[in-house]
């Protein structure tokens, strides 16, 4: 009996060792074709994405041009000016940059919290050598005024490490060298703009595409499947080729106007284009068929019983809605409603066509940093800030998505 | 709710009329951008003083403009068809061995497989640029097929995926069973029956990245610039007429595309419930 037992369970063990080799053969596999697509994709863009993020940590210009001074005023309490040794090291490090021709990227870093400490930098450059070398304090001073103002030194000091969240500061809106200038807090406003017409153009989206979806999913099998590539062929066509027919309609002696005023509705060209109307029809536009596509494909699933079961147990055709149709419909909702809001607000080229100033998003500001100013630390932070917001909109509906399935269970 | 045949409610008439308008707001847009491109003077409103094929011939002609147009066109195509290879290759064997896989860490190596859907244009070109730049990447072809093929691999992974979630793994035991090696089951076996997917996968990255536009942005010198380029200097400098033209033969070119995938999703419901 106990040997039948130990044999029996011998066996088994040895079946479940060899199903478990067989499954381990088989994962190994199945990893070998996934791996070259996850090595690639690493390789070609999380890595560079990643390396690029670092940049908006980074902060390297000013302890590599001027090492000493950048060691020495790490020390200074920021009361009254720095201490007679950190003039002096300033004086020799800026004379060695000029030389090195490093003191230009330090100015122009410095030249982010102070406008105009490159020039102030680039001018003690040159005039530093020509100084008499008795008092480093009185010899800078003497070359510009400036260097008796404790902010210069205040933003010195904040740029003297290499690694600094001074990029976040600015996007965010706080400086510590300076007080209030003009553009402070800009990036901070872009940012509630960003999400307020994401915002926007979502709810435009939910408004315009529930019932369209409802339409569509309730039509006879025949007329949906006609009237659906109304739907897809948006869909396919390019972001940029939509975007240009807006750009055709909306112009002063555009399509709609010249509707308008034949039709007598308004005598003078509407400004329909370069604000935020436009860029809002044209988002919607763009963005509808990405909320309508899962909204439908889940809506045709619901069975027609389950409403018709609840007219028969006497619910009114709205309770019957609210109720049955409305909660199987919120997977194909949240799902839309997702798609939709990530994507918008990573909108660059719809804005920047159809958009004034005051209409640009997140990403316009980044490209602007990146190619029009060469700001890459301030690029990369709001990159992250971007990216972040992405991120907490993907983990708050997985934990929406996570209770609504726990619900339906 | 959808009870009553005759005598059509209020609120279905109104759900009727408000469907039909948001339809139209769909479609109309891109449809009155088709007959402009006809038209025989330089306006971009009705009603056309005549119909002129001018605008096709400034893209066709051999004018300095015309050629840039077909240069992008080529480029579009260079880019495209070696991206959508990679795209499709690399895609297709990874859903394959994403399906039924049981890693514990599954979940995160899908995350990084769709992760180019998720990431804004801005910061993948940011970054690309970033990379390429130091590698004396940016300015070749290299680095548009190197990038359209990573945004384009994920479309492949999930159009596949969908394929292979009706698939019936039991053909495949079938075909163990009656001595196929793995190589031969996988292409009398797997591949038909997942080739719908493939395909609409391989049209999926393939029109992205004709539509890619931000990234390529970031990575194109004037040679390799795209047709999309083409179009977004267009309109900011000097719209002309030939934008919507182009316009036209890409609204033609995604009216193909779509019924094709279309069809093509058609065959693979069938596939699948012939398959159970």
């Amino acid at each position: 009996m106990i040997a039948a037992k130990a044999l029996s369970d011998g066996l088994e063990e040895s079946a479940a060792l060899n199903y478990r080799r067989e499954l381990t053969m088989k994962e190994m596999r199945r990893g070998v074709l996934v791996a070259p697509l996850f090595i690639y994709l690493t390789a070609i863009f999380v890595v560079p994405i990643v390396l690029m993020l670092i940049r908006s940590v980074e902060d390297p210009e000013v302890s590599r041009a001027l090492p000493n001074t950048a060691t020495l005023i790490q020390a200074w309490d920021g009361e009254g000016l720095p201490s007679a040794q950190v003039f002096a090291a300033l004086a020799a490090d800026v004379k060695q940059a000029a030389l090195d021709r490093t003191l230009g990227q330090a100015g122009n870093r410095l030249n982010y919290a102070i406008p105009g400490f490159q020039s102030l930098l680039m001018k003690t450059g040159q005039k530093i050598s020509d100084a008499p070398a008795v008092d480093a304090t009185d010899a800078l001073v003497q070359i510009d005024q400036r260097w008796k103002d404790a902010r210069y030194w205040l933003a010195l000091r904040d740029a003297s490490s290499k690694y600094s969240l001074f990029y976040f500061r600015t996007a965010l809106g706080f400086s510590t060298s300076e007080p209030a200038t003009e553009g402070r807090g800009l990036y901070l406003d872009v940012l509630v703009r960003t999400l307020w017409m994401t915002l926007v153009v979502t709810s435009a989206c939910v408004v315009l595409g529930y019932p369209l979806s409802y339409f569509l999913a309730n039509a006879p099998e025949r007329l949906r499947n006609r009237l659906i590539l109304f739907v897809l062929l948006p869909f396919w066509t390019s972001l940029l080729v939509r975007t240009t027919a807006w750009f055709v309609l909306l112009q002063k002696h555009g399509l709609i106007n010249d509707t308008g005023m034949f039709l007598g509705l308004w005598s003078q060209p509407l400004e329909l284009i370069y604000n935020r109307f436009a860029v809002y029809v044209a988002m919607t536009h763009v963005m509808l068929p990405f909320m309508v596509l899962p909204l439908y494909s889940v809506m045709l699933k619901i069975p027609k019983t389950y409403l018709n079961a609840a007219a028969t147990l006497g619910a009114h055709p709205v309770r019957t809605f609210w109720e049955v149709y409305l909660p199987l419909s919120v997977p194909g909702l949240s799902a839309g409603v997702l798609l939709v809001f990530i994507i918008t607000l990573g909108f660059y080229i719809t804005p920047a066509l159809l958009g004034g100033p005051a209409d640009q998003m997140l990403s316009y500001y980044i490209a602007q940093n990146a190619s029009n100013f060469g700001n890459w630390g301030l690029a990369a932070a709001l990159s992250v800030l971007l990216l972040a917001v992405v991120g907490a909109v993907i983990l708050l509906f997985g934990r929406l998505g996570a209770t609504a399935t726990t619900r339906e269970a | 709710m959808g009870l009553t045949k005759r005598n059509p409610s209020f609120p279905k008439l109104a759900l009727g009329v408000f469907s039909t308008m948001t339809l139209a707001f769909l479609i109309l847009p891109i449809i009155v951008i088709i007959p402009l491109s006809f038209n025989s003077a330089p306006y971009f409103t009705y009603p056309m003083p005549g119909f002129s094929w001018r605008w096709y011939a400034e893209i066709f002609g051999d004018s300095s403009a015309s050629v840039m147009w077909q240069r992008g066109i080529l480029n579009s195509f260079i880019v495209g068809i070696s991206s959508t290879f990679v795209a499709t290759t690399l895609g297709t064997l990874a859903a394959l061995g994403l399906s039924q896989s049981t890693w514990r860490y599954r979940n995160l190596v899908y995350a990084v497989l769709v992760s180019p859907l998720v990431v804004p244009a801005i910061v993948s070109g940011l970054g690309l640029f970033y990379v390429f730049a130091k590698l004396k990447l940016v300015g070749t072809f290299w680095s548009l097929i190197l990038a359209h093929a990573a945004l384009g691999a994920p479309f492949v992974v999930i159009t596949v995926s969908a394929t292979l979630k009706g698939f019936n793994q039991t053909l495949l035991r079938a075909a163990e069973v009656h001595g196929a090696s793995p190589a031969r089951a996988f292409y009398e076996v797997t591949l038909p029956l997942i080739l719908p997917g493939v395909v609409s996968g391989a049209i999926f990255a393939f029109v992205w990245s004709w539509d890619e536009i931000v990234v390529t942005l970031f990575l194109a010198t004037p040679p390799q610039h795209t047709v999309p380029i083409r179009m977004w200097s267009g309109v900011r400098e000097s719209f002309n007429p030939t934008i919507t033209a182009v316009a036209t033969l890409l609204i033609a070119m995604a009216i193909i595309l779509m019924l094709v995938v279309d069809q093509l999703n058609q065959r693979n419901a069938r596939f699948n419930s012939a398959s159970r």
